[in-house]
């Protein structure tokens, strides 16, 4: 799975921790962009088992490398 | 008379050559909002996509459907080459005479009906608008209506709406738009959800008037049947009891939730830029939509001018401010909102000069509630519609130390604010007094402007323009 997420800057996501965020579901097709509030875990390189996840800041500037994530749970 | 609903409008536009339907395919992502962005910057024809891809046939999008003023003046039924100045007289005759809308039982809105778990509205094409914009944004040319539960005011306004998902959606809230005004002092002190209702492509002058200026109280709808010579037919919603024009192609009814937060924007914004950054927004729950058999979406794709925004806010603010100007007993010639200015530019031309007026100008100015930033006073020689005149005269007449005038106000969304002015809702605006002063004299002070229409006797203007041709030009 592919997803993007807003942050102000790269330090505001701490890695290797639980974190709460609004990704947006980059899948393909007509529901692409639908948004879910999830908790995971973001690391600055791909993990193993983890989903792709791109940054983009508050700017709407997308971050160059992608970053990963391990989604632990659904929050609504 | 104006025209009951879009479709109608659409047709009269590809008469005139205003519109054109686009038969090839176009994604819903990002491609139909670069067309859209490219016809507003090219001043090409409104694109009309016949076919959205991972959307059924008939499932259609109509991008910038007043971002020229030709079209503008189709919409008025007046001539497609009308100038800004002749549909700007005509909308000011009209909204003189208000007309309450109409009542009715049924409409093509309800010819499909979906509620509660069923809503979804990825059901439309709804378009990505911009790259890096927060969502997919379903409301761009719209309008959101709302209800002062304390009076008779009804709001018909247009805030940008992202859809978050399915049966969601976060909105952009500001405190001194009338929406904000609404929720923030009647709503969200009492814990009290705030009906809404959302009408996407509705009658062209219906979704004008949304968004225009108009004055706290005041409804928007009998102003849309005022410019429309025709009372607007709207329709009860089925969940709540707001009325709805009904012959948009798409309702969505449903409630502002308090205490609830979301994510919304950024978003391509009407002064040209991607901004402002992402914030919270209370969720907007759709609780029930209804549409017509082959829905169209309407898309605004603003940014850079000129888009639908800078049309509509240059004839309808213009002509609000004017009125007021002359209520005021201001010896006003003309306004001139220039579509170019991105809202944020005004020029008043007045018939003469003295402190009082210009003192007077400048607190109207302070007390409107406009996005307006720059307002220029101009003498009466100077056509406030040219805006090479206008500019001449700023950089002529207006004194940089004198003629210029300072003022905090509220923000608008204006680029140039920091983080901290933004917190602060603090803006400022700026008054350009481009005008001679009144105690100098045209005979003995004031120096000529040195053109062709002012610089020679009218006999020889005439022999030029008359042997114009013989000259070899």
């Amino acid at each position: 799975m592919e997803y993007d997420t807003f942050v102000k800057s790269l330090d505001e996501l701490p890695q290797g921790k639980d974190v709460d965020l609004y990704l947006r579901d980059l899948s393909p097709g007509r529901y692409k962009y639908i948004v879910r509030h999830v908790r995971g875990v973001v690391s600055g390189r791909a993990t193993p088992g983890g989903d792709t996840l791109w940054l983009r800041f508050h700017t709407g500037y997308r971050h160059p490398q992608p970053w990963s994530i391990k989604i632990t749970e659904e929050l609504d | 008379m104006g025209f009951r609903d879009n479709r109608d409008f659409i047709a009269a536009l590809q008469h005139t050559g205003d519109a054109k339907v686009i038969k090839k395919e176009v994604d819903w992502d990002l491609e139909a909002g670069a067309i859209t962005r490219r016809v507003c910057e090219t001043g090409g024809p409104a694109p009309l996509f016949e076919k959205v891809r991972d959307y059924p046939p008939g499932y259609r999008i109509f991008g910038a459907p007043l971002a020229s003023y030709r079209r503008l003046a189709v919409a008025m039924d007046l001539k497609p080459d009308s100038s800004v100045q002749a549909i700007q007289e005509e909308y000011e005759r009209r909204i003189e005479h208000p007309v309450k809308p109409k009542v009715v039982k049924d409409g093509p809105c309800k010819e499909n009906v979906v509620k509660g778990k069923d809503v979804d509205l990825l059901q439309f094409p709804v378009p990505m608008v911009h790259d890096g914009d927060g969502g997919r944004y379903i409301g761009t040319w719209h309008l959101t209506i709302n209800k002062d539960p304390d009076s008779d005011w009804t709001n018909w306004g247009m805030y940008r709406l992202m859809v978050h998902n399915r049966n969601q959606m976060a909105g952009f809230f500001a405190p001194h738009q009338h929406q904000g005004l609404i929720y923030f002092r009647k709503y969200q002190p009492k814990n009290r959800p705030m009906p809404f209702a959302v009408a996407i492509g509705a009658d062209p002058l219906s979704s004008l008037t949304a968004g225009t200026a108009f004055k706290k109280g005041e409804n928007e709808a009998d102003f849309a049947g005022a410019l429309a010579r025709q009372p607007i037919e709207v329709v009860k919603c089925e969940t709540n009891d707001l009325l709805a024009p009904a012959y948009s192609e798409i309702v969505l009814e449903g409630e502002v939730i308090p205490g609830t937060n979301i994510p919304e924007g950024p978003f391509g914004e009407y002064p040209g830029y991607r901004f402002p950054e992402r914030r919270s927004s209370p969720i907007f729950q759709v609780n029930a939509v209804t549409y017509r058999n082959d829905p169209i979406m309407t898309l605004s794709c603003v940014g850079f001018p000129v888009d639908d925004s800078h049309v509509s806010v240059s004839i309808g603010a213009a002509v609000a401010f004017k009125r007021s100007l002359k209520q005021r007993g201001v010896p006003v010639t003309q306004v001139n909102w220039p579509a170019e200015g991105v809202e944020h530019l005004m020029v008043v031309g007045i018939e003469k000069r003295d402190d009082a007026t210009i003192d007077l100008i400048e607190q109207m100015v302070l007390g409107s509630r406009t996005p307006i930033c720059v307002t220029a006073i101009v003498d009466a020689d100077v056509d406030v519609f040219n805006l090479k005149e206008v500019l001449h005269a700023f950089l002529t007449k207006c004194h940089p130390l004198k003629g210029v005038r300072r003022h905090e106000s509220f923000w608008t969304l204006s680029p140039y604010l920091s983080h901290e002015e933004w917190l602060n809702n603090k803006g400022g605006r700026l008054i350009l007094d481009c005008t001679w002063p009144s105690s100098w004299k045209k005979e003995t002070t004031i120096p000529p402007r040195a053109s062709f229409a002012d610089m020679y006797p009218q006999e020889i203007k005439d022999l030029v323009l008359k042997n114009w041709k013989e000259y070899g030009f």
